[in-house]
């Protein structure tokens, strides 16, 4: 559910993002992939890059300040320009650097600007600018940054935010439910709710309905197959499928989601602070905003494993570097995202905020397996943040296929399900043919 | 108010407006006669028609502030308190704003984005002035195309135009400079219909008579119909500071050295992905943000009415 | 085309009405030299370049700015181009494939709808709201300054503080249950027609102040004057409003038209932040620009297609414009 808390994006951004494109205006094909060749190091680490992080100043300035020194003095030919760019509008300033010509040497990449990105060509291959660094990095994370039907790694992972279970357990344990036993599959999860709402009086909610963040997870966790093995079609339209929409369609006539929640999530973090919901968004950065804001919250919150249901896994979803493809100085801009990226880097950083490090040695760190009293929300969180992490798999990512053009357009088919306009199995079918022309108009337009 | 269909209102209407016409142009000594006659009548329905406006002004108050005292009550809430419960702060605090202050160099973003409106209201009252004053003038070829044309720019959206702009701007060096920012915005088609439409309303008369003194056109321009338009302009002062103050989207894609960040830029920083998101800080911020409008709206509104009227009685 | 140029005279005759009614006497018309007596309206330049000097700044920055873009997006509209990605020509494939795409016609049906009902509400609302802040009383200029505050409000907080309202559990659907006069809470925001209701509402409620100022403007050319010999004649305020008022600020009145059509349908926030990214509950709320951004974003962002649909917008906004000004011309007649 990290993309959850990425999607909370406000207005000005979703309001641009796709216009944007719109005014695209070079026709000359400035993103083929022929245009631009993989960059060759010449051994010598030298030359000024310049280097965009995603909103870290002015909370993180000193500690990316000081990654940056310390590189300087091990390179002193290099010089680093940094420049942070805030979270609203990060990838329309992408889209226009790019299509301008003019991206930063490395620069951070969430996972949506780097399919963009990598797809377009515009990303150096890193496996191939530096084939010892793999073995660095938890597996999950850098088979993350290859991309279908192409040759080689085209970003460095970096920082993680793993999914985990928040709720209020004031409320949990009034439905007479053991606070200590949280629900693990999501049968279990929509068994607890019809519990909890039963109880509830009306006078709050469970948790919210939100099919765009909870899909397509929750088809995953229930042993749905998404895609078929060619992962050219999809293949959600499933029995089990029907039961989670006859679930979901059952609680939110209950009252078990609000009903607004079926459409928008961005007041779940005012709900859930005014003791309104009892399951809050599943990220660590959660806890923290939930400390901030409603202390009086927070010390009822509870932390648990995420729902993994058939999976037994969280997926992986990090941040990650890539290095402009056509970049004057390679070998200083790959030294510096590996640098960046390492584990004592990237465990310092986590020190500093609720973050994971991708580095297999930096998650090692005790850090991280220390659980304090085992009362303290925050603490544990990280605690089990990094427990999960070290299982996790990509399998439980949402499929690369899974854009958000699909997503929106199985999702305003669930909602019609869901409010009981539509029958289950015919949205569901609905859903799925729309899904797969969206796929084959995409490959279709790959090919030209 | 009961009419018996709208011919007839329409009648009324007219046979009011020209008995107005007549007693304006009849006699003025009439009128402080007319008023002096009543005068007790007068101030009663004055009280009442006082009274009734203020209760329809602070209902309107009501409907139209809420989320900006709802924003400002958050940002006095102190930090044990929980900010979802609950609207009025249990312990008032301006702790958040001196916070504020101290997250991001709060001066120099203001600095920036005072270079950028100052350009803006200098500018767009300037040449919105001069290109509306030709778009209100006639006796030259291609004034209506002109003027289609404007409108219609006026129906692109930003957004669409964005990344053709930023590749000009780019083209032109401007990139990471208060004057990219300032430039596309330079002159609106907005505040050239506005300042277009202000000297439309200027009597004919007005202008005559400048031309009879040998006024030349930049003379009439600057003296005659300038002084005429004030209240436009004060409109277009605002609106040029609210652009300069307010944007987001442009400067961020213009600039990238976070010394040039503007105000908004700054304020973006506090609510993010990686960082907390304090509703407190986020809210003291958006006060903060917001007060210099309402400041210079206050201080403009009473020129809204330095309209024809008045100015052109001066000259 | 034609008919926007109309504005022209629509907006010039009405002042003219008013000028004849507050200027000063006919008499200096007699001593206007006669080799300018056939300009009508206004008067010969010395220069015949001078207007276009005065113009050149603003049409120099609209050319650069807005009028190439604007090519851009028409030739764009004509390929298959993606983001980041050139195209090659397809001729009218994008039109004829928005043409025959039914969620095409839903968006359409949606802006136009949207756009007949708010673009009235926004002509007049304001206007009242003007008049009512027009008059000099103490306090006035706390009360003008804090009508205009919905104008400079985030667009977070006013999406959250209506949620607040009008949600299933809201403020309107607690009142309206305690006083019994509904037995189920009104889906303001999860019926897709609701929904678009109370867009509307918020757009309304966010133009009240912003064109509150346009009136204001435009209220200062009304000579007190004539309401004070209105008001001894016996007129009503009412009455008044409608025989001065409306008359003098006609031209303000058709800028706000056209204004607050342009962004009635250009209007996406509101349906967004009211409900959510997938343009209301089965995505039935959704409007132009809402469909647009939804084609154009992303990894798959069909630039040529959104283009298209844009230039398509581009036209409906034109129709719009034509038929404000028709209808407004009609009135005068």
């Amino acid at each position: 559910m990290s993309r959850g808390r990425l999607s909370r994006i406000s207005i000005a951004t979703a309001t641009a993002a796709a216009l944007l494109s719109t005014a695209a205006c070079g026709l000359g094909g400035s993103g083929s992939d022929n245009d631009v060749k993989q960059p060759e190091k010449s051994g010598k680490v030298s030359g000024e890059i310049s280097f965009r992080t995603l909103q870290l100043k002015p909370t993180f300035t000193a500690y990316v300040q000081g990654v940056i020194d310390a590189f300087e003095k091990k390179y002193p030919d290099v010089k680093v320009k940094w420049e942070d760019v805030p979270g609203d509008g990060y990838n329309e300033k992408l889209v226009a650097d790019a299509q301008a010509g003019a991206l930063p040497d490395v620069v951070n990449l969430n996972t949506d600007s780097f399919q963009l990105l990598a797809d377009r060509g515009m990303l150096a291959d890193v496996a191939k600018l530096d084939p010892a660094v793999q073995k660095d990095y938890v597996p999950g994370a850098w088979d993350q940054y290859k991309l279908n039907g192409k040759q080689g790694v085209f970003a460095y992972p970096w920082y993680v935010t793993p999914e985990i279970l928040t709720y209020n357990k004031d409320l949990f344990a009034k439905s007479g439910l053991d606070v200590d036993k949280p629900p693990t599959t999501v049968e279990q999860f929509f068994d607890y709710a019809e519990r909890i709402t039963e109880k509830s009086g009306g006078k709050y909610a469970v948790f919210m309905a939100d099919p765009k963040s909870r899909l397509p997870g929750d088809w995953q966790k229930m042993g749905v197959p998404v895609l078929n093995a060619e992962k050219d079609a999809f293949t959600f339209d499933t029995p089990k499928a029907v039961e989670w929409i006859e679930r979901m369609k059952e609680l939110y006539a209950k009252g078990a989601m609000p009903k607004e929640s079926l459409t928008k999530s961005d007041d779940t973090s005012q709900l859930y602070g005014a003791d309104k919901l009892v399951f809050g968004p599943g990220s660590p950065g959660f806890i923290r905003d939930v400390k901030a804001n409603a202390p009086k919250v927070y010390a009822k919150t509870q932390v648990a494993k995420a729902v993994t249901g058939v999976l037994g896994h969280i997926g992986i979803y990090t941040q990650s570097l890539g290095v402009r493809k056509d970049t004057k100085s390679p070998d200083a801009a790959a030294e510096f995202a590996k640098w960046v990226t390492n584990g004592p880097n990237q465990v310092a950083f986590s020190k500093e905020v609720a973050i994971y490090p991708s580095n297999a040695k930096g998650l090692a760190d005790p850090y991280f397996s220390d659980k304090g009293d085992g009362k303290d929300p925050e603490t544990l969180a990280r605690a089990l943040g990094a427990e999960e992490l070290k299982e996790a798999q990509l399998d439980a990512n949402t499929p690369v296929e899974w854009t958000n053009q699909i997503g929106d357009a199985v999702v305003r088919e669930m909602q019609k399900a869901i409010k009981g306009e539509v029958d289950a199995k015919t949205a569901l079918t609905k859903a799925q043919d729309e899904a797969n022309k969206i796929l084959a108009q995409q490959a279709e337009q790959k090919q030209k | 108010m009961s009419t018996t269909g709208p011919a007839a209102a329409k009648a009324a209407a007219q046979a009011a407006a020209e008995a107005g016409t007549q007693a304006v142009a009849g006699a003025g000594p009439e009128e402080p006669a007319a008023g002096a006659r009543k005068p007790k009548r007068y101030s009663r329905r004055v009280i009442v028609g006082l009274s009734g406006r203020y209760l329809t002004l602070c209902l309107m108050l009501v409907v139209l502030v809420g989320p900006i005292v709802w924003q400002f009550l958050t940002s006095l809430k102190g930090r044990g308190e929980n900010v979802y419960e609950g609207v009025l702060p249990s312990d008032p605090t301006l702790d958040n704003y001196t916070r504020v202050a101290e997250a991001f160099p709060l001066f120099q973003y203001v600095g920036n984005t005072l270079v950028v409106a100052a350009l803006a209201i200098t500018s767009n009252c300037l040449f919105a002035a001069m290109g509306g004053y030709a778009l209100s003038r006639a006796g030259w070829r291609g004034r209506k195309t002109v003027f289609t044309v404007l409108i219609a720019t006026l129906m692109f959206p930003f957004e669409s135009v964005m990344i053709s702009m930023f590749l000009t701007v780019r083209e032109m060096g401007l990139v990471d400079t208060l004057v990219g920012v300032w430039l596309p915005g330079a002159v609106s088609v907005l505040n050239l219909m506005i300042m277009r439409a202000a000297f439309l309303a200027v009597p004919k008369e007005v202008e005559e008579a400048a031309v009879l003194d040998g006024a030349n056109e930049w003379q009439r321009f600057r003296r005659v119909f300038v002084p005429s338009a004030k209240g436009a302009l004060a409109v277009v002062c605002i609106t040029s500071f609210m652009g300069a103050w307010d944007d987001f989207l442009w400067p961020l894609i213009v600039l990238t050295d976070s010394d040039n960040y503007t105000l908004q830029l700054g304020l973006k920083t506090l609510a993010g992905a990686t960082t907390v998101n304090d509703q407190r800080l986020i809210a003291a911020g958006a006060m903060a943000a917001l007060l210099p409008m309402l400041l210079l709206f206050f201080a403009l509104q009473r020129y809204f009415f330095r309209g024809v009227g008045e100015g052109a009685i001066k000259t | 085309m034609a008919q926007i140029a109309g504005t022209e005279r629509g907006a010039a005759a009405g002042t003219r009405d008013a000028g004849r009614a507050a200027g000063p006497p006919r008499a200096r018309r007699a001593r206007r030299p006669k080799k300018e007596t056939g300009q009508e309206p206004g008067l010969v330049h010395r220069r015949w370049w001078t207007p276009y000097l005065f113009l050149l700044p603003g049409l120099a920055l609209v050319v650069l700015f807005s009028l190439w873009p604007f090519v851009n997006t028409v030739i764009l509209s004509l390929t298959d181009a993606q983001i980041l990605r050139g195209g090659g020509f397809v001729g009218f494939d994008n039109y004829v494939r928005a043409l025959q795409d039914d969620t095409f016609w839903l968006a359409l049906v949606n802006s136009v709808v949207y756009t007949v009902v708010v673009v009235p509400c926004l002509v007049f609302l304001p206007l009242a709201l003007a008049v009512l802040v027009q008059k000099k009383i103490p306090g006035i200029g706390f009360f003008r300054s804090a009508f205009y505050t919905p104008v400079i409000a985030s667009a977070v907080v006013v999406g959250l503080m209506w949620q607040w309202i009008l949600r299933s559990d809201g403020l309107v659907n607690t009142v309206f249950q305690k006083l019994s006069l509904i037995s189920e809470p009104v889906p303001f925001l999860t019926d897709s027609t609701m929904l678009l209701v109370s867009a509307m509402i918020v757009t309304v409620w966010k133009g009240l102040g912003y064109y509150m100022v346009f009136y204001l403007a435009a209220l200062g050319n009304v000579p007190t004057s004539l309401y004070e010999a209105a008001a001894i004649d016996g007129a009503g305020p009412v009455r008044r409003f409608f025989s001065i008022t409306v008359p003098t600020v006609k031209p303000m009145m058709l800028l706000v038209g056209t204004l607050s059509a342009i962004s009635a349908l250009r209007v996406f926030t509101e349906i967004y932040i009211l409900g959510g990214e997938s343009g209301g509950p089965g995505g039935d709320s959704r409007t132009l620009p809402f469909l647009i951004r939804q084609v154009g974003l992303g990894f798959a962002g069909e630039t040529g297609y959104a283009a298209a649909i844009s230039i398509l917008l581009f036209l409906l906004t034109l129709v719009f414009s034509v038929l404000g000004h028709r209808l407004s011309k009609g009135d005068e007649n």
